[in-house]
């Protein structure tokens, strides 16, 4: 059967592998596997099973869908999940546990708000999970009374007097509540003794404007806590060695810096020094590879080898995603996975058997095993599926900058691509701006090559995956060195390939990649058509706007605040500043449940184009958030692509 | 039963009457009659009708149903109504009939999740017209909303992307037939008298939405082509056909001074010709109204033609109370009918000799009364029962002179229990507009505010409407100057006045312009120990973008464009002044707010906050600008108990300065 183009249609044909969970005993990999049910509008998600020595691989959990985090009790003989559609009379995701061979899963944890970030105990009976809970008393009144500066957030929508602590239950007995008061509890681990906790928090009372969190030990058993580090780190992930003398925790001591590499630390378990382990690494930890066709998987963290001799973990190094370890006594970082671009990794309990998800550029995520007998896929969910596509395939090469830097840039031709022929070309820009590309999969390329555009994508100064001062470049400075080496790479591309169309250049880019896609149009115009997507355009109404705004002004300009003299200059880092010169056809493509960069950013540009005679559209998603590209509603995520498809044929129109 | 202060929940038992409808032989007069379904957190409404023999007014129509705009048919023999969930599956306004001596209700036209408004019924009493926003083109089969045009949003409507307002007729039991079409909104319509045409307001340009300029149209009853009357000069609202169908009276203004501009009652040839200004002398606009937080909205009735045709009836404020004036067609001399009460909408029989309206005044809600041979009197009492009960504070009216010389309406009210000698907190008002005004109107906050033991202040600074059109245009470009001057100035002379005010224990609070005024007001001044700021805004420049009428406030009220007067918009916004605040300030808003969009209360709270202001910001979800006047009863009363809360936190203990 010859091969045929992507579509936009085939969205809903892919299957989704995360959360790879390699059983205590190396024997069995759980991990999720999603599927698009389009009738409904609605992802179906199960636990499945893979046997490491034969690679079968079958379905685990039935029913209604909506299963996730699969985690093996430490004795190997029970797994508990997330599911939250399981009981369709059940909010939020509650927990569940099913024994490793076979019969029904129940219900050992329910909570009124549900249940988040389950561990198992040491003991295999008990677990401590995260839920959040009304400090006050729940409401009588739908009437939101907002005291806190941070109040809401994207995709989980507003807090009001909700807070996230710490619990442990027995399977199947009364939760346990640890903490208490006005604080969210963001990490917890259990020691080895199964006696203490450690979990991450901020206690002060400037929590919600700082960027400090520390870790804290309690007995299991309730108490008091214990801090452990003195306010000065910002720590996003902590666990215990196998012996329990140890923590490893994942951060960097300068919670006032902007764009700092998260490095890998250890600690006496007890309090005392702390070490940077991956200090001459100059990557920063947990950072992924950017794709919008996977589910994601939660980080794996710091994870402790057997013998507490080294510590696990995983980021990105352009243009992968590798698992690494580090030995806790020092030395360098060692690649122990590499050349894929990995979104999650575990290990088997003497660490002789790693499972992780994998994908590239023209292939999805799939499991994989790395064993004594090497390193070998175990699921082709998608083969079938991608035999019959013509995918196009990325080709990598550099340019210079002007400070001299070599920067990764790709090239992905038509599909059907014919010497001779002139194409139109789109540039997408990514998010963050510490976001990053790389080898993982974008649909959305795709899609452009399939319908006779050119793609060229590249990460300029202020991208992750590259040195810390790479990534601080752009601090202080949006819309400077970030569109200098932007507009460079597009000099390069048009150098070195003469098949692109320089009379038809498009440009898009999501969140940060909109922002610069209103500011290039803003800017030059040299670009024929836009799709900003999810776009900022007016810095100050989104520091008070947005979830996060208020934590962002010296991000953008370098300025502490958004008044007095201030606002202007925040304002010339502000593409709705330079409305007037814009002259690119632009379509805005915004979620109305948008809280990072909130719908009136994309209401602004719109009115503001109108006013100044550009052709522009305004396409409003209701019941999406940010992650409408990647999460949002099936059917929504095929009509944003369509709408894409549609503005760039219109004005750059590629020959079909 | 000595009468008690007024509490928050008595807001659910009070009665609004609104919608005057007299019929053509004057023997009766139709009203709606709305109430608070507290348990149902709804509003009841239904149409009563007052029988001039007997005196008495009874309900006319009954079931679950919201009934509004009863309109008689020529011959009094029918009225329609609107009625939204009188099939409970109907959400929205549908077209009924229902005879007037009696009978069932009658659904006559029914547009499925768009609504009927506007109904005018044909000089035949057989048709009816209405308008109706329908989709331009098939309906979407997404949820997604592909926006092209500027305007897209209205507050209390929501967003409109794809559809139109369309002119529709129907014959009463026929099926409603389509009359335009096309890339244009219609907005008033109105029968000529001989039934063969109809006259239409519309923009049919393809920059519409960038300007309020309208034009008059014709087409035939029966359908066909627009014909073009006027030439783009005008703003229009209303419109009406003199009773030889020879003219056309509408409101309208040239845009002179911006949307400060008076508006005016012009005459025209009814096939086309110049306008008349019929009221260039009096220097009053047409239409406006005084504010009040109690009352059920009446439609402005418009131009009313007298019978002959030799003098056009309209309302007005003119403060401290908005009226009923005459115009002469001819000698273009006004003459005031009412007086005394708040006028909010009137209606004339066909002889013109029954005059019904219904009005208010500071401590009485609207009532219905009528004018005819024997007298001028009101005719229900609804609330009077309720009002007896109670201690209203009655509001003392004075003047106090400005910079300019100019003396300035105020009004101060005291606590109902005031004892002299005693230091009390004050809490000053302001309205919003900035064209709104202050009058005899009752506003429930003031009366709660009283009797929780505040002094209320309340005043019409530069910029309010009611007065002289330069007085509302000075403002036009220059928020927080002149405004902030006056009110700064009143505030000296209550102080000066009335020793019975606390200097050490002010307030202010207002909603819209007046939340804008507010938090202006902690950004210039720290004299304020409290501050309540409701559907506010802070930051003109981001408000351009994402307000409904945002896009306009360049052209109609001077406020410039982001990208080229950033420092214009920024020198009238508290943002950029943020950090002078010291004020405690409640921040009062309405989710669904799209007039001073949420995220106006989000920017002044977070960058507050950031200062480490006492603030908090109450968020009413599935509310919009309306919510204090229109919202649901429960949020209402929420909305006020918060607003208690607040300056009873800092300004009920005496002296103490945080």
């Amino acid at each position: 059967m010859p091969k045929r183009k992507i579509k936009v249609e085939d969205l809903r044909r892919f299957k989704f592998v995360s959360d790879p969970q390699v059983s205590p005993d190396g024997e069995k990999v759980a991990f999720v596997l999603s599927t698009i049910n389009h009738d409904e509008d609605a992802y179906e998600r199960h636990i499945w099973m893979a046997d490491v020595a034969t690679g079968e691989v079958e379905q685990f959990t039935y029913g209604a869908g909506g299963d996730t985090y699969p985690r093996w009790s430490p004795d190997g003989s029970q797994l508990m999940f997330l599911s939250r559609k399981r009981d369709p009379e059940k909010k939020g995701s509650q927990l569940w546990v099913i024994p490793r061979s076979g019969g029904e899963a129940r219900l050992v944890v329910e909570t009124e708000e549900g249940v988040s970030k389950p561990v198992w105990a040491p003991d295999s009976k008990r677990v401590l999970f995260l839920s959040r809970v009304w400090t006050e008393g729940r409401p009588k009144s739908d009437v939101k009374v907002v005291k806190r500066i941070r109040y809401k957030l994207n995709a989980s929508g507003f807090f009001q007097g909700r807070r996230t602590h710490l619990f442990t239950a027995s399977l199947g007995k009364k939760p346990r509540q640890l903490t208490k008061g006005e604080l969210d509890v963001e990490v917890v681990r259990w020691s080895p003794d199964g006696r203490g906790i450690a979990f991450t928090t901020n206690m002060e009372e400037d929590a919600d404007t700082s960027r400090v969190s520390d870790i804290f030990l309690i007995p299991s058993k309730g108490g008091e806590p214990r801090k452990l580090t003195e306010g000065k780190h910002s720590i996003s992930d902590v666990s215990f060695s196998p012996y329990g003398e140890q923590l490893a925790f994942i951060g960097h001591d300068q919670p006032d810096g902007l764009a700092v590499n998260q490095d890998l630390w250890v600690m006496p378990s007890v309090g005392g020094e702390m070490r940077n382990l991956t200090k001459d690494f100059d990557r920063t930890l947990n950072l992924g590879v950017g794709c919008d066709l996977r589910v994601s998987t939660p980080s794996p963290g710091a994870v402790w080898g057997p013998e507490g001799e080294s510590v696990y973990f995983r980021t990105a190094s352009i243009p992968h995603c590798n698992v690494y370890k580090v030995a806790v006594s020092g030395g360098p970082v060692e690649v122990v996975i590499g050349g894929r671009v990995i979104d999650g990794f575990s290990l088997s309990a003497d660490g002789s058997v790693i499972a992780f998800n994998a994908m590239d550029a023209t292939h999805p995520a799939e499991l994989w095993v790395r064993d004594t007998k090497g390193e070998r896929r175990l699921t082709g969910f998608n083969e079938r599926l991608l035999k019959g596509l013509d995918l196009s395939e990325s080709e990598h090469f550099t340019f210079v900058n002007a400070l001299g830097d070599r920067i990764d840039g790709w090239i992905m031709k038509p599909v059907g691509f014919e010497e001779g022929e002139k194409y139109p070309t789109v540039l997408e820009i990514h998010g963050g701006p510490r976001s990053v590309y790389g080898d993982g999969l974008f649909h959305e390329f795709q899609v452009l090559a399939a319908n006779g555009f050119a793609v060229i994508y590249t990460n300029p100064r202020g991208s992750g995956g590259y040195g810390e001062a790479y990534a601080q470049a752009v601090m202080g400075h949006y819309g400077e060195c970030d569109y200098e080496d932007l507009m460079a790479f597009m000099d390069e591309s048009l150098r070195r390939y003469p098949f692109i169309d320089e009379a038809r250049l498009g440009v898009i880019g999501g969140s940060y990649g909109g922002y610069m896609t209103n500011w290039m149009i803003s800017q030059t115009e040299r670009f024929t058509a836009a799709v900003t997507f999810r776009s900022i355009c007016n810095w100050v109404s989104k520091f008070g706007v947005s979830d996060i705004g208020y934590m962002q002004p010296r991000s953008i300009s370098g300025r502490e605040t958004f008044w007095g003299d201030d606002i202007v200059e925040q304002l010339r880092h502000s593409p709705i500043m330079y409305a007037g010169n814009v002259r690119t056809p632009c379509l805005i493509i915004h979620s109305e449940e948008d809280y990072r960069c909130p719908m009136d950013q994309g209401e602004q540009w719109f009115t503001a184009l109108q006013l100044n005679g550009v052709p522009a559209e305004l396409v409003r998603f209701p019941d999406e958030n940010h992650e409408l590209s990647r999460s949002g509603k099936p059917k929504h995520r095929e009509e944003r692509l369509q709408h894409m498809l549609r503005w760039f044929k219109e004005y750059l129109k590629p020959s079909t | 039963m000595t009468p008690r202060k007024v509490r928050v929940e008595d807001l659910r038992k009070f009665v609004f009457v609104s919608d005057p409808q007299v019929s053509p032989d004057g023997s009766r007069v139709a009203f709606v009659h709305t109430k608070i379904d507290y348990a149902n957190d709804g509003y009841v409404k239904h149409i009563w009708m007052w029988d001039r023999e007997s005196g008495r007014a009874s309900q006319f129509t009954h079931g679950q149903g919201n009934d509004s705009y009863p309109r008689w048919s020529p011959d009094g023999r029918q009225i329609l109504f609107l009625s939204s969930k009188r099939q409970p599956e109907k959400k929205r306004p549908q077209l009924w009939v229902i005879p007037s001596d009696g009978g069932e209700a009658r659904l006559v036209a029914e547009l499925e999740d768009t609504g009927v408004a506007k109904p005018a019924w044909a000089p035949d009493s057989r048709r009816i017209l209405f308008t109706a926003r329908i989709w331009e083109g098939d309906k979407p089969k997404t949820d997604v909303k592909i926006v092209t045009r500027i305007n897209f949003r209205l507050n209390g409507v929501g967003l409109f992307p794809g559809k139109r307002f369309h002119l529709f007729k129907v014959r009463v039991g026929g099926k409603p037939r389509q009359l335009t079409k096309g890339e244009f909104d219609v907005d008033a319509a109105s029968w000529s008298p001989d039934g063969k045409d109809i006259a239409l307001v519309t923009n049919t340009a393809e920059d519409a939405d960038l300007t309020f300029v309208r034009d008059i149209y014709k087409i035939p009853a029966k359908g066909g082509e627009m014909e073009m009357l006027t030439h783009g000069e005008h703003l229009i609202g209303n419109l009406s056909y003199s009773p030889n169908g020879e003219e056309f009276a509408y409101l309208g203004h040239d845009l002179h001074a911006m949307t400060a501009t008076n508006t005016e009652i012009w005459v025209m040839p009814s096939g086309g010709g110049d306008p008349i200004n019929l009221t260039a002398s009096f220097d009053r606009s047409v239409g406006r109204g005084v504010g009040s937080d109690v009352r059920v909205s009446t439609p402005n009735p418009g131009a009313v033609w007298s019978p002959e045709g030799d003098s056009i009836y309209f309302l007005t404020g003119s403060i401290p109370t908005s009226n009923v004036y005459r115009v002469d067609r001819r000698a273009s001399e006004v003459e005031q009918l009412t007086s005394g009460v708040n006028v909010e909408g009137f209606s004339l029989s066909a002889d013109a000799s029954v005059m019904a309206y219904n009005a208010m005044d500071a401590t009485h809600l609207a009532e219905l009364w009528v004018r005819d041979g024997e007298g001028e009197r009101r005719v229900t009492k609804f609330n009077d029962r309720a009002l007896r009960g109670l201690n209203l504070s009655e509001p003392e009216h004075l003047t106090f002179r400005n910079e300019l010389g100019a003396d300035i309406d105020a009004w101060v009210m005291k606590p109902p229990d005031f004892e002299p000698g005693r230091k009390y907190p004050a809490v000053l008002e302001v309205h919003g507009g900035p064209l709104s005004i202050y009058g005899d109107a009752m506003y429930y906050e003031f009366q709660l505010l009283t009797a929780d033991g505040y002094v209320v202040l309340y005043t019409n600074p530069r910029g309010s409407g009611g007065y002289g059109e330069e007085y509302g245009a000075v403002l036009l470009g220059q928020f927080g100057t002149v405004d902030y001057e006056d009110l700064m100035t009143f505030v000296d002379e209550a102080l000066e006045r009335f020793d019975f005010i606390d200097p050490e224990r002010l307030g202010v609070t207002g909603g819209s312009y007046g939340g804008y005024m507010t938090n202006w007001i902690v950004t210039q001044t720290d004299r304020f120990r409290a501050a309540v700021s409701c559907r506010s805004t802070c930051n003109r420049h981001s408000h351009h973008g994402y307000s409904d009428m945002g896009f306009r406030h360049g052209p109609s009220g001077n406020m410039g464009y982001p990208w080229k007067d950033e420092d214009k918009l920024l020198r009238q916004s508290p943002i950029r002044y943020a950090a002078n605040t010291k004020t405690p300030t409640l921040l009062i808003h309405s989710e669904n707010d799209l007039r001073c969009p949420m995220g106006q209360a989000e920017e002044f709270f977070v960058a507050l906050k950031e200062l480490g202001v006492d603030t908090e910001l109450v968020r009413f979800p599935e509310e919009n600008h309306e919510l204090s006047r229109s919202g649901k009863p429960k949020h209402r009363e929420e909305r006020l108990r918060h607003i208690l809360r607040w300056f009873d936190r800092y300004l009920k203990q005496p002296g103490a300065k945080s």
